[in-house]
């Protein structure tokens, strides 16, 4: 994992001390809330229905248990408990009190944390695949690259008031589970002529226009990588809209101005770029890549579960082991989904005990890693097949256990009108029916992805879902659209949406009428849901809905 | 009909208007206004100006029984109650549960 040198531990805590002091003279009234606001928002400090909100970056969802644990002391003692993680692979307190974000800001730059990037018109931290350096697929680790790119971005004087916030995504894997072409840019990891490169997307987005990025460039070597992504930024820069809020984002530069064109600005910005200042240098790449060397994994390690016979006697543990284990790139090795989608629970939360003894199993069992998934769920990478089930006992004695990652009920939830001062609607408790309606049955309707949005700004990815759900408001009342067929992964596709709002009491009858469709008309079990989609079109769903 | 309500700065608590510079956390303690009261926009001024209750805002309320006083929206009723999920309640102010400012 990526320690801090001099100059990142320095800027974090001037930040601290900075920030402490703005804090100071906006408690004795030397700064106006109006100067004040967009100071506490580059530190992550929002203020919403309740009380403030302060998100905490986790740089590609990486973690330690040193820093897990700060997590839940800061939970404990600040907060009311708990933490919210999210799909930005971040962390948010949703009670801290004002006087108090001084001390929690340096109380995280202890273990080399911090809530700077989180939001504001920045390039917010950079997000990856929860399983990077631990998947079967994987070309490339992409960790090193992704802590360049935080090295480079990080207050990055010239994008810094951006027209808009700017979010980069990256995975090194085959299969896409970071979403990256939703993403302002996304990178792909691929290989051409021996060499690994990055394929490069640029313009997707959700929010009010959801857009599928564009390719823009199919292989960019390493050395080249921050100078292109430099010159993308010019360019948008340059170029993005700053008179309307809503087509600020470099999706509707794209759209609006064609890839082709954005292709040529780009690369006319990079031929002035390339080999300058901006080159990575091999032997700095090999330096920050030691970060995120292999852990010493044991090369006898037992390659078969000691599963069968518990599994047989233990239908929870069978779907523990069918659904939250991951296939690792080392024999003898698993990644496990730590679900924080208990079923009634609220999606993303985990209370401080709970972080806490997620960190010691970290400690023992995962070389001390954990990740955050953009799912809302936790990740030990590193684990030996045989102390699956020990893991899985401890898991049990705090009550995340559950065996559903990529079911039903593993729904991505944005915190909505419970505490979002934008939303429209609630999404926690739509979440908490779904997954109390459906949670027996989950098992036979295999891999299917809800996601839920309080507002248009889908922070809660609805427009991926595979069935996603928006709520709006009308005459005061909650209303949730409903939208069939989104796919966050290579595959990329925003969802079409079947007709009018239904109730918040209706959301889950709605589902069932869409599932039955889709048990009715399969191929067979090994049909997903998604397959099923495309296969029949929206047709027979909006049939079903609205008859 | 309609009170005025803002978050409390250090808090971020929820308060409302409770007239003559004072403020908590109860909508039942909340001053009434008519809907086109004049004062209500001075008022918001010079809570502005003051700066210590942020978010400002006058929002519709009901009045039921002559007593029980409401607020129309889903939203202002998470407000007054706290999130309808979990067991957390509301954000308190940090003293008692009014502020004279
Ligand atoms: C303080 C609460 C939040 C506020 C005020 C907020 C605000 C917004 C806004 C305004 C947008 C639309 C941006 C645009 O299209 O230009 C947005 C998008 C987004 N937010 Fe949030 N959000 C909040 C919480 C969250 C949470 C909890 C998550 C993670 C679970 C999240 C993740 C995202 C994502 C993934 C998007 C869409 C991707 C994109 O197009 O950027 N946000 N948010
Ligand atoms: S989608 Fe809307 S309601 Fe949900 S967190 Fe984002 S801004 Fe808030």
């Amino acid at each position: 994992m990526y320690r801090y040198d001099e100059f990142d531990a320095a800027f974090v805590r001037e930040r601290t001390e900075q920030f402490s002091d703005q804090v100071k003279r906006r408690v004795a009234g030397e700064l106006t809330e109006d100067q004040f606001r967009p100071l506490r928002l580059m530190n992550g400090l929002y203020l919403q229905l309740h009380a403030y909100m302060l998100r905490v970056a986790v740089p590609y969802g990486t973690l330690n248990s040193r820093q897990m644990h700060k997590l839940a002391h800061i939970a404990r003692t600040y907060d009311r408990g708990y933490g919210h993680f999210t799909t930005r692979q971040n962390i948010q307190y949703n009670w801290p009190k004002l006087q108090d974000v001084p001390k929690i800001l340096e109380e995280l730059a202890e273990v080399e944390m911090h809530a700077i990037q989180t939001s504001g018109n920045c390039i917010r931290n950079v997000t990856t695949d929860q399983f990077a350096g631990a998947a079967h697929d994987e070309i490339i680790d992409p960790r090193p690259v992704a802590e360049i790119i935080r090295q480079w971005s990080s207050l990055h004087p010239e994008f810094s008031f951006l027209p808009r916030k700017f979010k980069i995504a990256i995975t090194g894997a085959q299969q896409d589970r970071a979403a990256v072409k939703f993403h302002d840019i996304g990178l792909m990891a691929n290989e051409k002529d021996g060499q690994v490169g990055w394929r490069v997307f640029v313009g997707g987005g959700l929010g009010r226009t959801p857009m599928v990025a564009k390719e823009i460039n199919d292989f960019v070597p390493h050395e080249d990588l921050l100078a292109y992504l430099e010159a993308i930024l010019r360019v948008y820069n340059l170029h993005g809209r700053r008179d309307n809020k809503y087509k600020a984002r470099i999706k509707i530069l794209v759209h609006e101005t064609g890839i082709e064109q954005i292709r040529e600005e780009v690369e006319a910005e990079f031929a002035q770029l390339k080999d300058g200042v901006l080159t990575l240098p091999q032997d700095e790449l090999d330096r920050i890549s030691t970060y995120f060397a292999a852990p010493p994994f044991a090369a006898d390690a037992d390659d078969v579960l000691d599963a069968e016979q518990h599994a047989l006697e233990n239908a929870q543990y069978a779907k523990f082991l069918k659904r939250n284990l991951f296939k690792h790139r080392q024999p003898g090795y698993t990644s496990i989904t730590i679900s924080l989608k208990s079923v009634g629970e609220v999606p993303g939360d985990a209370s401080d005990a709970q972080m806490d003894a997620i960190a010691e199993l970290a400690r023992e069992f995962s070389f001390d890693e954990l990740r955050v998934s953009h799912e809302q769920n936790l990740v030990l990478p590193h684990v030996k097949k045989s102390d699956v089930r020990a893991i899985y006992e401890r898991l049990v004695e705090i009550g995340l256990a559950e065996g559903n990652a990529g079911l039903i009920s593993d729904i991505i939830a944005c915190p909505g009108l419970d505490y979002c001062a934008l939303a429209n609607a609630r999404s926690i408790p739509i979440a908490q029916d779904i997954a109390k309606r459906f949670a027996d049955r989950e098992n036979e309707f295999g891999e299917l992805k809800v996601k839920i949005s309080g507002c248009i700004n889908a922070c809660g990815h609805h427009h991926v879902g595979h069935i996603g759900i928006l709520g709006v408001e009308k005459k005061g009342t909650e209303l949730y659209q409903i939208t069939v067929g989104g796919d966050a992964t290579e595959q990329a596709a925003v969802g079409n949406i079947l007709g009018r709002g239904v109730t918040g009491d209706e959301v889950p009858d709605a589902l069932e009428k869409l599932l039955n469709v889709y048990m009715d008309q399969r191929e067979n079990a090994d049909e997903p849901f998604l397959d099923a989609f495309r296969r029949l079109g929206e047709a027979p769903f909006k049939e079903a809905l609205y008859g | 009909m309609k009170v005025i309500t803002g978050n409390e700065l250090l808090s971020g608590a929820v308060v409302y208007f409770y007239g003559k510079d004072r403020w908590g956390m109860d909508l039942q303690q909340a001053q009434i206004f008519e809907d086109k009261a004049p004062e209500v926009d001075e008022l918001l001024a010079a809570a502005a100006k003051k700066d210590k209750v942020v978010s400002l805002e006058a929002i519709p309320v009901e009045k039921h029984d002559n007593q029980l006083v409401q607020t129309n929206r889903l939203r202002e009723q998470i407000r007054a109650n706290g999130p309808t999920v979990g067991t957390y309640g509301r954000q308190h102010l940090s003293e008692a549960d009014y502020v004279s400012l």
